[in-house]
């Protein structure tokens, strides 16, 4: 029965055959086994993606085999970590690679982020674990975050096993850290921290002693990680993982800017949402080939595209850059593209001009080279570097508008929403759009709904466009 | 009691006394209400503190829509909205805000000062742990605060100085401490809504005054407790566990004083003066401002680990004899929130009522706020109905 | 001994009478705006159903949102204290309550005299309370006296949001535009109503028999789908309405502020 959907994302007969038994337990934690939900996952991934593009397939291949791993890990695995967001990709990564050369019965991954992208985007049962995890501590109606409210539903449900340990981060928000801590309680696992104290100075500044602090707290949780599992990051692994990571990023880099350039935009961000997912999450080592191979794929196909002139929206449509990405959950910016608008690029898609600047600690400690690629990241630190990242973004894609779309059960992106939309339409004088969506909860909000709003926006930089032109 | 008023009178002049200070040239240095600014070290710069912690007004809620979405903490988001409202005099007044982050609802006030207004914020970082890594990176916020204040001020904060703050915080919190605990096993001497306005009294009046009166305060009412029966208690005794109890919010005091019941000791990680532990003199004075201040006191809801803080409620509510817990958290209050959910089974399992309650400031939500708070504390009672109806 | 237990709530006021602990008449009307008259009202009438008068009350407790300003009262004791004390008597073997009202929902755990050990009641939100339903009603031009027998006719329940009656409100304006049945959009809104009271009172935990009281408990198809959400038989009582008022005029005959403890006490004394 689910045959069909696995080799619509990309899955070999072989492949299928060879994982039978787990895809079924995976399937069961997540009551997809009868016929009327799997064809309810076919449309709904037909519907989210355009499986025709090659590399996307490839990559939703990818996303499945990770989940199925995950959710099958207690059954393969003897000790398994959780690292969870804002996922510093290297130290999984480099602990993978050491796993691989010690060969002990570890797992390490960012499981939590990895399963709402697929329950969300592939399976459409997202609003099942929100439900359960309402139950786990995490109520409707108090904003709780998306990403934590699932992450106790999936744990309450099974789908994600009990770890031995988390890794929780209170670098982008504190909310993600307590919430991991109250689980804790709740399921009765082990959490450690990458501390920070969200006090970076309102102005654009990055003083030492945060990251200082910030990375005194990764080698903290890391020696613990050491006591749990045993693994540890030797100068080669944390090299390896870099330049595996650095492979990622830069395909999907290179991919993003190419579209955002692109007139008419030549391949849709629900689709690129795939390969930018793995930027932050990274996949398996064993599978980082595969993964740029697919980006590759897909940046061959918009190249394709722009020499013919073929887009997803028409040719000199407005062009807006957007605030907001959410990992499980792509309709939003196909509502966008649908009213005519066309997205140049997304919120943390682009670099910052610290981030292209060299280091500001040179050196190999991997904590601190951790800390400092995430803590210079647009949104992980001083409110006015943000403000000034979005300035960028709509300089040098030359945006007419911005749709600030954000979270609000997210305090990082509540936080300064009506502030950055102050700002940039002072310093910019460009209309911008505020809107405030949820991450995926069904029962709370309908792209559909924002679907007026934004097309009323659209008609208005199509407006300003024409007087533009007209003017000209 | 006469020193209470006196006290009254002496803050209606607070504002107009401060105005006058700060004409004449002296520092007037605001703080954010979650007690990890230290005083001591605000006055030994010869700065006057003041702390903006107002809460409980529905209108300040509505016009902090203007500022900021409508999903973070209620008192947070109101912050912004007293300071343009300008009905709030101790708003208008500070040269420097400083504000100690210690969750991301508390950096949006922090955030919203800078952004809306010129005034002149100082931000610093408060961990969520409190091992010494972390002791040291709130000690490194303390130096950076210490060498603000100096250039805000001119004067040069000495350890002589800060010692002799010290002692006097010392004597503040000592005196809030020695009051509290005369609720110690007999019906309350003060009731919480007074002894509340105590501590938001600190957050204005000028320490000698408040002092003086602090102790007279105690003295009257220490005499009047060593009157009363010990053990004897006239009706059921709550524990008042808040994220913040903010100056101007008054509703579950006013809830809790038409029943039978009192509450009878509070916890609040904003709205109170920390006043449990001193600073140890025998330390280098920043050194003793991090144990006191960081270190050793109750953790807050939004800290992580949670640590002894559940141990140490129940501890409280044991040592006065509590039998209903009150949990009040702001709308928003995401730790808060978090935290509560554990909390009330532990809670009950320890054999006390806990009553959750959340507030928006919104009038209508008293009426169902009233319902739960009289029925935790009529549950109490059903176990004598019960004796009553086996008579 | 002759007791009142009066209830005023947000959409009616209920008066139980009980004389000598044997429950014996009972009235509603609706509250309208002023409470204090509709609490004097119902109370008249019921006692009129007994052949009694106001003078000839010992004892009179109010609950519900309006207990405090019921003028007669000797006491006020909350809904919630009263809705189990009202339901044990009517259903002893009963240990999860669920009251649905106009304006509020309570899940309540009680023990077998009676005693809540624990419960959670709704918060400012209007989902999962009668007053959801009203204004549903009123979006599908239909009346809340109908809504249950129709959603019971529903085969294919629409799919509507659980957790806020803005949202709600909003899907069901886009499922009439296409052209859903309103039987399943009534049933969508009973299952949600169900879900919501549900999910809410997952913190006290149902336990084994359920009894569903309150206002909305007439409604058929909610004690429908809140059997389907639960998995388990709720009972209605014959007038789930008024577990409130009755609970609390056997507490004015039962408990220590009721003139027999008093009695007692003094005999004790004596």
């Amino acid at each position: 029965m689910y045959t069909k959907l696995f080799k619509m994302c990309g899955w070999s007969d072989e492949e299928i055959n060879a994982n039978r038994k787990r895809i079924e337990y995976m399937l069961d934690k997540i009551d997809c086994t009868d016929a009327k939900s799997l064809k309810h996952a076919e449309e709904h991934v037909s519907s989210c993606f355009d499986l025709s593009i090659p590399g996307v397939p490839q990559l939703l291949r990818i996303y499945l085999h990770e989940f199925v791993d995950i959710v099958n890990v207690r059954n393969e695995y003897d000790c398994y970590v959780t690292i969870n967001f804002p996922i510093t990709p290297t130290l999984f990564m480099a602990l993978l690679y050491n796993q691989a050369k010690t060969g002990k019965s570890v797992y390490v991954k960012s499981t939590t982020q990895t399963s709402i992208m697929v329950l969300g985007m592939i399976f459409d049962k997202y609003t099942r674990v929100l439900e359960e995890g309402e139950r786990c501590g995490q109520g409707a109606g108090k904003a709780h975050c998306g990403q934590y409210q699932a992450e106790a539903g999936m744990l309450s449900l099974g789908i994600l096993p009990k770890p031995d340990l988390v890794v929780a981060s209170g670098w982008f928000c504190d909310q993600a850290a307590e919430a991991d801590h109250a689980m804790s309680h709740i399921f009765g696992f082990e959490s450690v921290y990458f501390d920070g104290c969200l006090d970076w100075p309102f102005e654009v500044n990055l003083p030492k002693e945060n990251f200082e602090y910030s990375a005194k707290t990764v080698e903290r949780a890391m020696k613990r990680v050491y006591e749990v599992t045993g693994l540890t990051i030797t100068e080669e692994d944390n090299l390896q993982a870099w330049q595996s990571f650095g492979a990622i990023a830069m395909a999907i880099y290179g991919l993003i800017c190419t579209v955002g350039h692109s007139d008419p935009q030549a391949i849709s961000h629900a689709d690129l949402t795939l390969p930018y997912l793995f930027g932050l999450v990274c996949p398996h080592p064993k599978r980082i080939a595969d993964c740029v191979e697919a980006i590759n794929m897909m940046l061959g196909e918009a190249k394709r595209r722009m020499d013919e002139g073929i887009g997803v929206v028409p040719k000199g449509a407005p062009k807006v850059y957007v605030g907001m990405r959410t990992g499980c959950d792509v309709r939003m910016l196909k509502v966008i593209e649908e009213v005519g608008l066309s997205i140049t690029n997304i919120f943390i898609d682009g670099m910052t001009r610290q981030e292209k600047e060299p280091p500001l600690f040179p050196g190999l400690d991997p904590y601190m080279q951790a800390t400092e690629y995430m803590l210079k990241r647009p949104g992980l630190n001083s409110p006015c570097y943000q403000q000034q990242y979005h300035e960028d973004m709509l300089k040098e894609f030359n945006c007419d508008g911005a749709v600030l779309s954000y979270l609000y059960n997210c305090r990082p992106w509540t936080v300064p929403a009506l502030m950055n939309r102050d700002n940039l339409e002072k310093k910019t004088g460009l209309p911008i759009l505020l809107l405030e969506t949820d991450y995926y909860d069904s029962r709370l909000y309908s792209p559909q709904q924002i679907k007026t709003r934004l097309e009323a926006f659209a008609e208005m930089l199509k407006l300003n466009k024409e007087a533009a032109a007209a003017d000209a | 009691m006469e020193a209470m008023k006196r006290l009254n009178t002496h803050l209606r002049e607070r504002p107009v006394e401060l105005l006058k200070l700060k004409k004449s040239g002296t520092k007037i240095v605001g703080y954010a209400a979650g007690g990890f600014a230290p005083l001591e070290m605000i006055y030994a710069a010869g700065a006057v503190p003041v702390c903006l912690g107002m809460g409980g007004d529905p209108e300040s809620v509505t016009e902090a829509m203007s500022y900021t979405p409508l999903f973070l903490c209620t008192y947070c988001r109101s912050q912004i909205a007293y300071y343009k409202l300008g009905e709030a005099p101790y708003y208008q007044l500070p040269d420097l805000f400083v504000v100690p982050i210690v969750d991301a609802n508390n950096k949006l006030i922090a955030d919203s000062f800078c952004y809306y207004t010129d005034v002149n914020v100082f931000r610093f970082g408060v961990p969520h742990d409190k091992r010494p890594l972390d002791a040291d990176y709130y000690k490194y916020g303390l130096t950076n605060l210490k060498k603000k204040l100096e250039e805000l001020t001119g004067n040069v904060i000495t350890d002589e100085n800060l010692k002799k703050e010290i002692e006097l915080e010392n004597r503040r919190r000592s005196l809030l401490k020695a009051i509290s605990y005369l609720r110690v096993g007999a019906d309350p001497v003060i009731s919480s809504k007074d002894y509340v306005a105590l501590h938001h009294a600190a957050f204005y009046a000028d320490r000698d005054v408040y002092l003086e009166i602090l102790q007279e305060i105690y003295d009257e009412l220490q005499a009047k407790r060593a009157k009363m029966a010990e053990k004897k208690y006239s009706g059921p005794r709550i524990m008042l566990v808040a994220n913040t109890l903010a100056h101007g919010d008054v509703r579950i005091h006013e809830i809790v004083e038409a029943t039978s019941a009192e509450i009878v000791y509070e916890e609040a990680a904003e709205g109170m003066v920390p006043y449990l532990n001193n600073v140890d003199p025998g330390l280098d004075p920043l050194d003793g401002i991090v144990d006191c201040y960081f270190t050793k006191r109750i953790r807050n809801p939004w800290d992580r680990p949670w640590g002894d803080r559940f141990d140490r409620l129940l501890e409280k509510a044991k040592e006065f004899d509590c039998e209903v817990v009150i949990w009040y958290q702001t709308l928003y209050r995401d730790g808060a929130d978090l935290q509560s959910w554990t909390y009330g089974k532990k809670f009950k399992e320890a054999g006390l009522n806990f009553v959750k309650i959340e507030t928006n400031y919104n009038a209508a939500e008293k009426g169902p706020m009233r319902t739960r708070i009289e029925t935790a504390i009529e549950m109490l009672g059903q176990d004598e109905r019960e004796a009553a109806a086996t008579l | 001994m002759l007791v009142a237990g009066v209830d005023v709530g947000a959409a009616t006021a209920k008066t139980a009478i009980v004389k000598d602990g044997e429950f014996i008449a009972y009235s509603v009307m609706p509250t309208g705006d002023i409470v204090t008259k509709a609490a004097e009202d119902v109370t008249v009438e019921a006692l009129k159903k007994a052949g009694y008068t106001l003078k000839d009350l010992d004892y009179v407790v109010s609950t519900g949102y309006a207990r405090h300003h019921v003028k007669f009262t000797d006491k006020a004791v909350t809904e919630i204290i009263c809705h189990a004390r009202g339901a044990n008597y009517m259903m002893p073997q009963v240990r999860t309550i669920i009251d649905i009202g106009g304006q509020d929902s309570k899940v309540i755990h009680v023990n077998e005299v009676g005693r809540v050990v624990d419960f959670v009641m709704n918060d400012k939100c209007a989902a999962g309370t009668g007053r959801f339903l009203e204004v549903m009603a009123q979006v599908l031009n239909t009346t809340i006296d109908q809504m249950g027998a129709l959603s019971l006719t529903s085969k294919a329940p629409s799919d509507i949001t659980s957790t806020c009656t803005i949202f709600a409100e909003t899907e069901l304006i886009s499922l009439r535009a296409e052209m859903t049945p309103r039987v399943d959009m009534i049933a969508g809104l009973h299952r949600a109503v169900a879900r919501r009271v549900v999910l809410m009172g997952q913190v006290v935990g149902y336990r084994d028999q359920v009894a569903f009281t309150g206002g909305v408990a007439m409604n058929q198809g909610v004690k429908f789908f809140l059997e389907e959400t639960l998995k388990m038989p709720v009972v209605v009582p014959e007038q789930p309405q008024i577990m409130g008022a009755l609970g609390a005029a056997l507490l004015a005959t039962e408990t220590r502020v009721g003139k027999i403890y008093e009695r007692s006490q003094a005999a004790l004394k004596g």
